[in-house]
């Protein structure tokens, strides 16, 4: 009797520390990045009334925020997505200074929006959405981009035996208009982000 | 001698005066196809469905203000400024009539254009919005990335003038199909440049 009454107590015990967990784990805000690519190409008039042809990646969004006074990035600086609790992704950039790394966000200059609902595939595997990807960078540099965004949702390992459900890679295709260094621009190309991965 | 060269200027005077009293000008009108996918949200996932022409002139009708027949088509009508069309509804039963649908449908132009050294090509960005407004509504906000060929335009009544004489738009998007949320994806593209008085 007095063996059963223990085995009762420890069983009790054992079911309420793993309520408390699962109750943790339900808690626990999960944040999650994404590799962020920016590919681009504008035409941009030209003072002689001509039309050139530039390609805008990564470094040249890092170099038109660092043109804004606002940011210092350097050569290491990584753009990324972050995304909270599966909301809607924002862009930060993150660098190693010292062997420490910082995370800024940057999204006042480099925004995402997503102007109506999204539409989702069966079980949310697939979803589909249109964002406005808007740049106000330094040195005249800045566009407004509409992009038809694919987004695909797979697991991300928690490090505790659980896995998220999370967009893990995303595609936004499309196409807007701007400026190249003061000059009008018209843009198309895409923005990917992918690796998504636990933050 | 000064006699005719006195009646050619009345004449080309009376023409200039004739022209302003009436206050006609010349707008230039192709004809628009809109040939749009769209994925559609479904209780169980998505569905997808072709958006062309009949389906947003099916979609004017349900707003009861409109009655348009099978031969309506959808034209892009400009003028000789840089403005983006407006979007109009003509039809021909025995006379042509065209039909303003700019309460619903309108096309704006985002940004600076980017122009070709002869002006001859324009690169623009162009928003298209539609909105029927009915219950179950039909609607889409297109953005697209718009080349517009430009050249000379000729009627035998009006004359020749430089515009637009075709347009490409490849657009991408989101709003409604009967009343359920849509991505689409797709184009605009004009044709068949023609002159009128208006």
């Amino acid at each position: 009797m007095k063996c059963l009454f223990k085995n009762t107590i420890a069983a009790f015990i054992l079911f309420a520390c793993f309520n408390l967990r699962a109750q943790v784990d339900t808690n626990q805000t999960y944040t999650t990045v994404k590799d962020a690519f920016v590919t681009l190409t504008a035409k941009v008039q030209t003072s002689g009334d001509e039309t050139h042809t530039v390609r805008i990646t990564n470094k040249d969004i890092l170099a038109a925020l660092n043109a804004t006074g606002v940011f210092n990035f350097t050569d290491d600086a990584k753009l990324l997505m972050q995304s909270v609790e599966a909301g809607l992704p924002y862009f930060v950039v993150r660098e190693s200074i010292s062997n420490e790394v910082t995370t800024i966000d940057i999204s006042d200059y480099l925004t995402v929006t997503e102007p109506d609902d999204a539409v989702h595939g069966h079980n949310s595997i697939m979803n589909w959405g249109i964002w406005n990807i808007v740049l106000n960078g330094g040195d005249g540099n800045d566009f407004t981009f509409w992009g038809f965004t694919t987004l695909h949702t797979g697991s991300i390992p928690t490090g505790n035996g659980g896995d998220l459900l999370r967009t893990v890679n995303l595609s936004s295709s499309g196409s807007g208009s701007g400026h190249v260094e003061g000059a009008n621009a018209q843009f198309s190309g895409r923005v990917i982000a992918d690796h998504g991965r636990l933050d | 001698m000064k006699k005719i060269v006195r009646f050619g200027l009345m004449i080309g005077l009376l023409a200039l005066a004739i022209a302003s009293a009436t206050g006609q000008s010349t707008n230039v009108v192709q004809r628009a196809n809109f040939v749009l996918k769209g994925r559609i949200q479904t209780s169980s996932g998505v569905k997808s469905v072709r958006v062309v022409n009949k389906d947003i002139i099916a979609a004017l009708n349900e707003t009861g203000k409109f009655n348009f027949g099978q031969k309506a088509v959808l034209s892009f009508v400009g003028g000789e400024d840089d403005q983006a069309p407006a979007i109009v509804v003509r039809e021909v039963n025995g006379e042509a009539t065209t039909t303003d649908v700019g309460d619903y449908f309108g096309v704006t132009e985002v940004g600076s254009e980017v122009h070709s050294h002869n002006d001859r090509t324009r690169w623009e960005t162009w928003n298209f919005a539609f909105n029927n407004g009915t219950t179950n509504e039909t609607a889409f906000l297109l953005w697209g990335a718009t080349t517009i060929h430009r050249g000379e335009i000729h009627s035998r009544s009006i004359g020749t003038i430089e515009g637009s004489r075709r347009i490409q738009s490849d657009v991408r998007g989101v709003g409604r199909v009967e009343g359920a949320v849509t991505i689409f994806s797709g184009s605009v593209f004009s044709a068949s440049s023609t002159l009128v008085k208006s």
